[in-house]
């Protein structure tokens, strides 16, 4: 993340991992969803 | 008094959570209760996408490299979750596609004034109505039924009028180092990710005007 941007939020909504899309690190364009709990999503 | 807080979201149409974000950041600014600016930026999900993809969610999921065994589950997840905020996802009848010609039409409608609301438009017609939105035609007809000058679109995206518009949004959104959407940077300083609680988008909020008051 660019040091231009100070993240904020609950620090605990980062483990909701899977309420937003992203990019994978294997295809710079190609985007998945991140996981959703257990699921991968 | 300060002055409204700018929020600028990254996005895609095709983007499940940033459908769900979109309703949870409303829920969240209305919590708020202040003054907020909120402006759309183009971000491609998956630019590879033909637009006439043939197959359904299922088989477009498969393609990315899902497990199949799990992507019935994962789909209804995400249903129950969109249900909850007041979206009825319609996976069955959804079209997937190329969204870089909504990206422009969302450039068009700000141009007019009504992002926002094409933007809604947008999302609702690909995740709950099964409307084609890759499409020119199919694009104009849905800016139609909005009140905008069909031609006129026809004309815009034909002629990729606000393409240059979409990849200004995501070259900034490399420059921010946004790499999943809904990604919302509020008063272009503070970053927050994904489709967080509506408290947690009204608590942040709350922050960063308590910080403009402070400096004010």
């Amino acid at each position: 993340m660019s040091e231009k941007l100070e993240i904020l939020g609950d620090p605990e909504a980062e483990v909701f991992e899977g309420e937003f899309c992203e990019i994978p690190p294997h295809h710079e364009q190609a985007v998945m969803n991140r996981r959703v709990d257990s699921d991968q999503i | 008094m300060t002055d409204p807080i700018k929020v600028d979201v990254w996005s895609d149409i095709a983007c499940p959570w940033c459908f769900i974000g979109k309703r949870k950041f409303e829920a969240g600014a209305e919590l708020f209760g202040g003054d907020v600016e909120v402006e759309y930026h183009s971000f491609e999900l998956s630019p590879d996408t033909p637009v006439d993809f043939d197959g359904s969610e299922q088989d477009y999921l498969l393609t990315r490299g899902f497990p199949a065994d799990r992507i019935d589950g994962m789909l209804d997840r995400v249903t129950g979750i969109a249900e909850s905020v007041g979206l009825h996802y319609d996976y069955d009848a959804l079209q997937h596609t190329n969204t870089v010609l909504a990206h422009q039409l969302i450039h068009y409608a700000k141009a007019h004034g009504r992002q926002l609301e094409m933007k809604e438009r947008l999302f609702a017609a690909y995740f709950e109505q099964g409307r084609h939105v890759g499409r020119v035609s199919d694009l104009a007809d849905l800016a139609a039924e909005l009140g905008f000058d069909r031609e006129d679109v026809v004309r815009s995206l034909t002629e990729n009028e606000y393409l240059a518009a979409v990849r200004a949004d995501q070259e900034l959104a490399l420059e921010y180092g946004i790499q999943g959407v809904p990604f919302f940077v509020i008063d272009g300083k503070y970053g927050v990710s994904g489709a967080q609680d509506a408290a947690t988008f009204a608590s942040v909020l709350t922050q960063v005007r308590d910080e403009k008051a402070a400096v004010a």
